[in-house]
């Protein structure tokens, strides 16, 4: 029969090994979750990468009928990323829930409040608040889950604002070729990430 | 020793709920003297606003310096915390000045922008961040930021001349009475 002194003494551990013990629970944590937002983050990052494409390249070729196009693909993003994060693997549903759709609905809500609000300005610089805000969710985002979304917005805001001064009159094309192209291309990196985790 | 599967989802739910509470408490004890400050700062902003003409011509200086004030004390306070909870204190930091960053990146995209506009602009994108903060980390942020934004709406529609008294009282108070608060549950 063993000597309970000694079965307590190895059952203690001393404050270095605890606090390595939380650190390593708290790195683990941390990469649960980029891996539950990246799997999630794939399908919405090239979903709306093709809604850009198409919405700047409707926008180009017929501009009189660029606001019906966006408020069509608008919709229909908002939609189907809110299908996407109800209807994704258990453990991403389970984190998604209502938090992260109540933050989508927020930003778009933002947006759309000031643009009322500050209203007057004209299509290229409303195109590049979109864009803009979209990223900076992102970019916030990137800071609490993973560091790809800082990258990836911070790729697509510089791409935006370099069409914006100097692509002149291309600046749909650019957007829908560069912005759109850039999530399409996030979106299977994170895939990627995804099947290789 | 066994465990049967609904114990152990039991426990995990456990785990979670005092992990969102431990986080809670650490992100309303970083907050409350933030808040406080940046309660008192922006009500000496508008109410400066209030009383010289110019700043109603479109003059911001006086906002400038409050904001400089503003982040250097946020800083300041996070650096006497930082040995508690670092991580936190950097993130918080580290989004209150993306979020600023961005409201100037908008304010360039649709200048020219008036006094007033300008107003409401600034605390709704600030409590747009209380709120989507409040989804993820404590819902006392929720309720902050829907309180001030229906104020500040209010104001803007319906405070006439005294809107940026009005923005003193219930920006600069909300913040100062939330940091009181959290201060309390502290």
């Amino acid at each position: 029969m063993s000597d309970p002194t000694t079965f307590r003494r190895a059952e203690t551990v001393d404050a270095d090994e605890a606090a390595s013990a939380l650190r390593d629970i708290a790195r683990t944590e941390q990469r649960t979750r980029e891996a539950l937002y990246y799997a999630g983050g794939s399908s919405i990052l090239m979903l709306w990468g093709i809604a850009w494409a198409v919405g700047y390249v409707i926008t180009y070729l017929s501009p009189p009928n660029a606001n019906l196009a966006w408020t069509v693909i608008n919709i229909l993003g908002v939609a189907a990323t809110l299908l996407i994060g109800y209807r994704g693997p258990r453990a991403l549903s389970a984190h998604w829930d209502r938090r992260a759709s109540s933050t989508f609905i927020l930003l778009v809500a933002f947006g759309a409040f000031t643009q009322w609000l500050l209203g007057d300005a004209h299509w290229r610089e409303i195109s590049l608040f979109w864009a803009t805000l979209g990223m900076g969710g992102y970019i916030v985002a990137g800071l609490w889950i993973g560091r790809f979304y800082i990258l990836c917005g911070s790729v697509v805001i510089a791409l935006s604002l370099a069409g914006y001064f100097w692509s002149g009159p291309w600046f749909p094309l650019w957007m829908a070729a560069l912005g759109g192209g850039s999530l399409i291309l996030g979106g299977l990196w994170l895939r990627r990430v995804g099947a290789r985790g | 020793m066994t465990i049967d599967p609904n114990e152990a989802a039991a426990s995990l739910s456990d785990i979670a709920s005092i992990e969102r509470r431990t986080r809670e408490t650490l992100v309303y004890a970083r907050s409350s003297a933030s808040l406080i400050l940046w309660g008192l700062l922006v009500g000496a902003g508008y109410v400066i606003s209030f009383l010289t003409p110019q700043n109603h011509d479109g003059h911001y200086g006086h906002w400038s310096v409050i904001a400089v004030i503003g982040f250097a004390g946020s800083f300041l306070i996070h650096r006497r915390r930082s040995k508690r909870d670092s991580r936190m204190g950097e993130l918080l930091l580290a989004t209150e000045l993306v979020l600023l960053a961005f409201g100037f990146v908008f304010l360039v995209l649709f200048w020219p922008v008036t006094p007033r506009q300008m107003g409401a602009f600034w605390p709704i994108l600030v409590m747009l961040g209380f709120v989507i903060a409040g989804i993820w980390l404590g819902r006392f942020f929720i309720y902050c930021g829907i309180a001030v934004t229906a104020l500040t709406l209010a104001g803007y529609f319906w405070a006439g001349a005294w809107f940026a008294l009005w923005m003193a009282v219930v920006n600069g108070g909300g913040l100062i009475a939330g940091g009181l608060w959290l201060r309390r549950q502290g």
